[in-house]
């Protein structure tokens, strides 16, 4: 693949749709059961994949507005600004902290760290403060952890399954 | 999975232009968010259960509700604990249980909340995203930011389709389907979708696509109403910002 196709707007387009429906299939579609009979959406799992995969800007642009778009198609229209901004930011944070020391088990248990702190809190703060109230959203916070702890433990290893089942793939990065 | 959400009617606020629609939804989220008072915020939100109700029934306005029950449930019983600073209105001895402040503020979150959700909702079910999307470009979002957003929405159904195809694979071979199935799956999934990646990107290529602005195919009609649709959306919400 030649460098001016690497960074062609149409790969760049094809990327970010992609990765961005990979996002929301993953929040919307697939929800795993839990043992007292609710279900956990994979959204962090992907995000986690998606920024450690391709980098900072895909991972913002793809976490941040595919799980928007999930809370818009799944009725929760109100959520999708805070999602967006959440995980997004989830995304942005955990791509810059893998990239820089990609094998190192410790800047993987500060990503983990980081995307844990920056879900459950950034729910609490933004949803508290424009949508339910912090007492509401006190209980959410237990939720919030264990999910966005998932995310990682499943994302990062899911990263680097894929990369070795098509290992073109770095070439898509820009 | 419930991809769309749009319900075909002919009510009102379908009818309702989706340019104005989309400057009324953002500005009445703002003025109920930004509403310190409380017959405001009741008024908003009596508003937009109606307007619910008018377009698109009791059944979907319930289901609407039913979608936020449990963290309506969340607020009433959590929020009117949070101060303990002002005049009791229940206390247990001289120990204060909820004041007349932080019952205030359970209520007015209660309000903006039930009010933000159906609101927004409303715009969901009353308009088709490639509408919403096509307003969107009315207000100057870039061409490739449409066709990334219209991409995305197309790869969704199929992308769904798709792990269902490989989950259903997995049932077949392994005999029943279990958690250790998951991860195999997942990466078979993100495989297949990301071998779509150059694909795409040769397909845009050669419709030529070069990432220059173009203009859209669909564009809107002369339409009579739409300035009165407009002031419409924009004094409604300003009238309730105003009113303190």
């Amino acid at each position: 693949m030649s460098e001016e196709r690497k960074k062609s707007s149409a790969l760049r387009i094809s990327l970010i749709a992609i990765t961005t429906a990979i996002v929301a299939v993953f929040t919307i579609a697939i929800r795993v059961p839990t043992p007292v009979g609710g279900y956990v959406s994979l959204c962090d799992v992907a995000v986690v994949f998606v920024s450690a995969t391709f980098g900072p800007v895909t991972g913002f642009i793809a976490g941040g507005v595919g799980t928007a778009i999930a809370d818009l198609a799944g009725g929760f229209g109100q959520w999708a600004p805070v999602s967006f901004v959440v995980h997004g930011l989830e995304a942005l944070l955990i791509a810059l902290i893998v990239r820089s020391k990609p094998d190192s088990l410790v800047y993987k248990l500060l990503a983990a760290a980081v995307a844990i702190l920056t879900v459950a809190g950034g729910y609490f703060l933004l949803t508290g403060a424009f949508l339910i109230g912090f007492a509401a959203a006190l209980p959410e916070v237990p939720a919030n952890v264990v999910q966005s702890a998932c995310g990682v433990i499943v994302g990062l290893p899911l990263s680097i399954a894929v990369r070795k089942a098509y290992r073109r793939i770095d070439e898509l990065k820009w | 999975m419930r991809s769309g959400t749009y319900i075909y009617k002919d009510s009102f606020y379908h009818r309702f232009d989706d340019r104005a629609k989309l400057i009324f939804t953002l500005l009445f989220s703002i003025a109920l968010i930004a509403s310190p008072s409380f017959y405001p915020a009741l008024s908003m939100m009596l508003l937009s259960i109606l307007l619910s109700l008018f377009s698109v029934g009791f059944k979907e306005s319930l289901l609407n509700f039913k979608r936020i029950l449990l963290l309506v449930i969340f607020i009433i019983i959590f929020s009117p604990f949070q101060k303990r600073d002002a005049e009791s209105i229940i206390s247990i001895g001289s120990f204060m249980l909820i004041s007349r402040d932080s019952l205030f503020s359970s209520v007015m979150i209660l309000f903006k909340f039930v009010g933000i959700s159906f609101i927004f909702s409303l715009l969901l079910e009353t308009e088709r995203i490639e509408d919403i999307v096509r307003a969107l470009r009315y207000f100057h979002i870039s061409y490739s930011a449409s066709l990334t957003i219209s991409m995305t929405l197309s790869l969704i159904p199929a992308l769904s389709y798709r792990y269902s195809e490989i989950r259903e694979a997995i049932e077949l071979r392994k005999g029943k389907t279990e958690l250790s199935t998951l991860f195999p799956s997942l990466v078979s999934l993100i495989v297949s979708a990301v071998k779509l990646i150059p694909e795409n990107a040769s397909l845009l290529e050669e419709r030529g696509f070069t990432g220059e602005e173009r203009p859209s195919y669909r564009s809107y009609g002369m339409n009579g109403f739409i300035f009165t649709q407009m002031l419409l959306s924009v004094i409604i919400p300003l009238a309730f910002f105003l009113w303190r």
